[in-house]
């Protein structure tokens, strides 16, 4: 796992290409602490910052090849390699370490290599002979990849910051992203929370040649393919060959382990497949209402792991908001990206680089509420008047304070039924998440019509295949959770970006490409049939594990959001600051957030602070420090790099 | 105890302002429209109000009137509170 970047430009001398060059990859050193590699040339200059996970001796990169015309870097896993090297009996002599196979199958095969490959990547590859670059971003988004390009200068690196350090810019944040962070909850497309800033949208590739970029789809997610199959092979199996795949590198691994039924699944049969206790990872809170320890002790004693547990309190969330800022580069609308953040660094001092993740379960096997959501009214569509019908969301909303007393269900009830027979609309599955945006957009500055709900879902739909209208509901719900929330937040924020901050690799294997080929040919009806969420995967696991783990419903990771600040001298004061900062910052509404922010001072009022005034503020709260990050990023550094191996390239 | 329908009109304004970050900063608050719908409030910000009408006007709300029909907007829920004070006096 590295971090990766790169240049090309119409005219500039060696000593300056190679000046950025090493202040790019300087900042994103933390991805790859083990070693630097940097090619040097006049018009183009590539960098690699490695972490050794797999071929610890000879993965050093960038690698150039066939006669100096290819310079391959890149960032990831590839898990299939072995194997593809068997396929074309290539020798071992010569393709010993990833990214020379990645140079190798791309000479023989073009931009069609891709299609092979399995794993978590971004790739560059440049051909010296035709002035070509090419840039590949995994399926799902979980290594990230941003360019900027301007007049005859093309940038990329795995982090922002490294785009920033080419001219030592100050980058500017994006209204758009607060706009689309207060609706989707993430960036979408290829836009990021920065001016002039993109990304390359997972599963695809990107061509710069002769100044002109172009973008390709080389995959689609096969959720949208129609083919169903009735008879699939246990979901334990599936899982578990996901498992043995990705147990890929030399340098061993551990779990994090939530109390939950997905990392439950994982870390049990990690054990099996060690044959000995692993290493397991876990975040508690101070404060019970978030806190699952009680779950997590449960399946500890089955599987006997080494378990560690990082204990987060307010202090630890406020103290440590800006560092994680700085590297998840991104507006948040919650502060839970600061407790992973604090636990990989956590499983890195214990002296692990690989962890193993349960993200994506949800969104590949229908685990979340808003899918149980969404079958509740459809089905109460059908007889708008059933008294009986909307019953059915106090057994999915069961910990929601407005569901648990029976009072305020009528009212509550009004507002899932907005828009309930409105089941053309493509969207119908989240109609009632984004009506918050309605409320959070007052805090911005967002009158223009570009940041009206209906352009914003507008724009949206054109990066969902092209056949969305025609899948199930449950199907659409899952391409919207895994287009917005899961690559442009928790794959990102929760995901690379606080991993990497510490040196840690995450790994993902609900989101293996071929355990998610065979997911999307079973039907939606056999994942979760009526409201049991995620069926699949609990009834395989039945007979390993006991019924209260298997069965567990839902619980929603979270950490307190803007009350945490409020609550300590660190917290006031960081509070102080943002208020200063206010009448500098055009994108905030200055009048709401005093407001708001003397609501949540007072004790009378706090309490009446809802979902979305605390995601205003962690939104706002995040400009604030976005820019200073972009400050920062820009001020001159010292480009001496003892460590960095050059090559240069005449 | 006699209370007009402007003294429930005032506190009910005065309530909203202080606890609603975004109705603070209004200078005028539309009366009938719903403060849902207008994205002022979600589900949590009723169950506010209802806790809040019974503690200040000390009276009982039923779970069958908290509905859209009473709490559709302000003039609709100074008219519940008006009719239970009445009854009550």
């Amino acid at each position: 796992m590295c971090g990766i970047a790169g240049f090309i430009v119409g005219h500039q001398n060696l000593e300056e290409s190679k000046v950025k060059i090493t202040r790019m990859i300087n900042s994103i050193e933390h991805r790859g602490p083990d070693s630097t590699g940097v090619l040097v040339g006049k018009n183009f200059s590539f960098a690699t910052a490695r972490l050794s996970i797999e071929t610890i001796k000879n993965g050093d990169q960038p690698v150039i090849t066939n006669k100096s015309r290819f310079i391959t870097s890149f960032n990831g896993e590839i898990f299939n390699y072995k194997n593809i090297i068997k396929k074309y009996s290539f020798s071992h002599n010569e393709i010993n370490s990833e990214v020379k196979l990645l140079a190798k199958l791309f000479e023989l095969k073009g931009c069609k290599f891709i299609d092979e490959i399995e794993g978590q990547f971004a790739i560059s590859i440049f051909d010296n002979k035709k002035k070509k670059l090419y840039l590949f971003r995994d399926r799902f988004g979980i290594r990230p990849l941003f360019y900027k390009k301007k007049n005859d200068l093309f940038i990329y690196g795995s982090e922002i910051k490294s785009i920033a350090a080419y001219n030592e810019e100050v980058l500017q944040t994006s209204l758009n992203s607060i706009a689309s962070t207060g609706l989707f909850w993430s960036n979408i497309n290829d836009s990021t929370s920065f001016e002039d800033i993109k990304q390359l949208q997972p599963g695809s590739y990107l061509v710069y040649e002769k100044n002109k970029t172009e973008i390709k789809r080389y995959w689609n997610n096969p959720l949208s393919v129609k083919n169903k199959e009735n008879q699939s092979r246990n979901f334990i199996e599936i899982l578990k060959d996901s498992l043995k795949k990705q147990i890929h590198g030399e340098v061993g691994f551990c779990s994090y382990l939530s109390g939950g039924v997905d990392s439950s699944a994982i870390a049990y049969l990690l054990t099996e497949i060690q044959g000995s206790p692993i290493d397991t990872f876990s975040i508690q809170f101070e404060n019970k209402e978030y806190d699952e320890s009680e779950a997590q002790n449960k399946i500890q004693k089955i599987i006997k792991s080494n378990h560690s547990s990082l204990k987060i309190s307010n202090i630890d969330i406020v103290s440590n908001f800006e560092k994680v800022i700085n590297h998840c580069e991104s507006h948040l609308f919650r502060t839970a990206p600061v407790p992973m953040f604090l636990l990989a660094q956590h499983v890195k001092k214990s002296g692990h680089k690989v962890v193993f993740t349960g993200e994506g379960a949800d969104e590949i096997l229908l685990g979340y509420d808003i899918f149980g959501e969404t079958k509740i009214r459809k089905f109460w569509s059908k007889f708008p008047e059933s008294k009986i019908r909307p019953n059915l969301l106090k057994k999915l909303y069961y910990y929601l304070p407005q569901f648990n007393n029976d009072r305020y269900f009528e009212i509550t009830k009004h507002f899932y039924k907005q828009n309930l027979q409105n089941q053309e609309d493509s969207f119908y599955s989240h109609q009632v998440r984004w009506n918050q945006y309605s409320t959070v957009k007052n805090f911005f500055n967002l009158d223009n019509n570009n940041f009206e709900k209906v352009n914003m879902k507008n724009s949206f739909l054109t990066s969902l295949p092209k056949n969305f209208k025609d899948l199930d509901s449950m199907e659409k719900a899952q391409l919207i959770e895994i287009n917005t929330l899961l690559s442009g937040y928790l794959l990102s924020s929760q995901g690379d970006r606080v991993t990497m901050a510490h040196g840690v690799e995450g790994r993902y294997p609900y989101l293996d490409d071929s355990l998610t080929n065979e997911l999307a040919k079973i039907s939606s009806q056999k994942k979760s049939p009526g409201l049991k969420l995620k069926n699949i995967l609990r009834k395989s696991l039945e007979d390993y594990l006991p019924k209260e783990i298997v069965n567990r419903p839902k619980f929603a990771y979270q950490a307190p959001e803007a009350k945490a600040f409020f609550d300590n001298k660190k917290g006031l004061s960081i509070v102080e600051d943002f208020i200063d900062g206010l009448s500098k910052n055009k994108k905030l509404n200055k009048k709401s957030f005093i407001s708001l922010i003397s609501k949540f001072k007072d004790p009378n009022t706090s309490s009446r602070m809802g979902f979305r005034e605390n995601m205003a503020f962690v939104i706002g709260l995040s400009d604030h420090f976005l820019k200073k990050c972009a400050n920062n990023w820009a001020i001159k550094k010292n480009s001496q790099n003892k460590k960095i191996k050059y090559e240069y390239y005449n | 105890m006699n209370i007009t329908i402007e003294e429930i009109e005032t506190d009910l304004i005065q309530y909203l302002k202080s606890g609603n970050p975004l109705m603070a900063k209004l200078n005028e608050i539309p009366k009938n429209d719903s403060l849902v719908e207008l994205g002022y409030m979600d589900s949590f910000g009723i169950i506010d109000l209802v806790t809040y009408f019974e503690k200040k006007w000390k009276i009982k709300i039923e779970n069958e009137e908290i509905t859209v029909e009473h709490f559709g907007s302000i003039n609709k829920m100074i008219k519940l509170i008006n009719q239970k004070i009445s009854i009550k006096n």
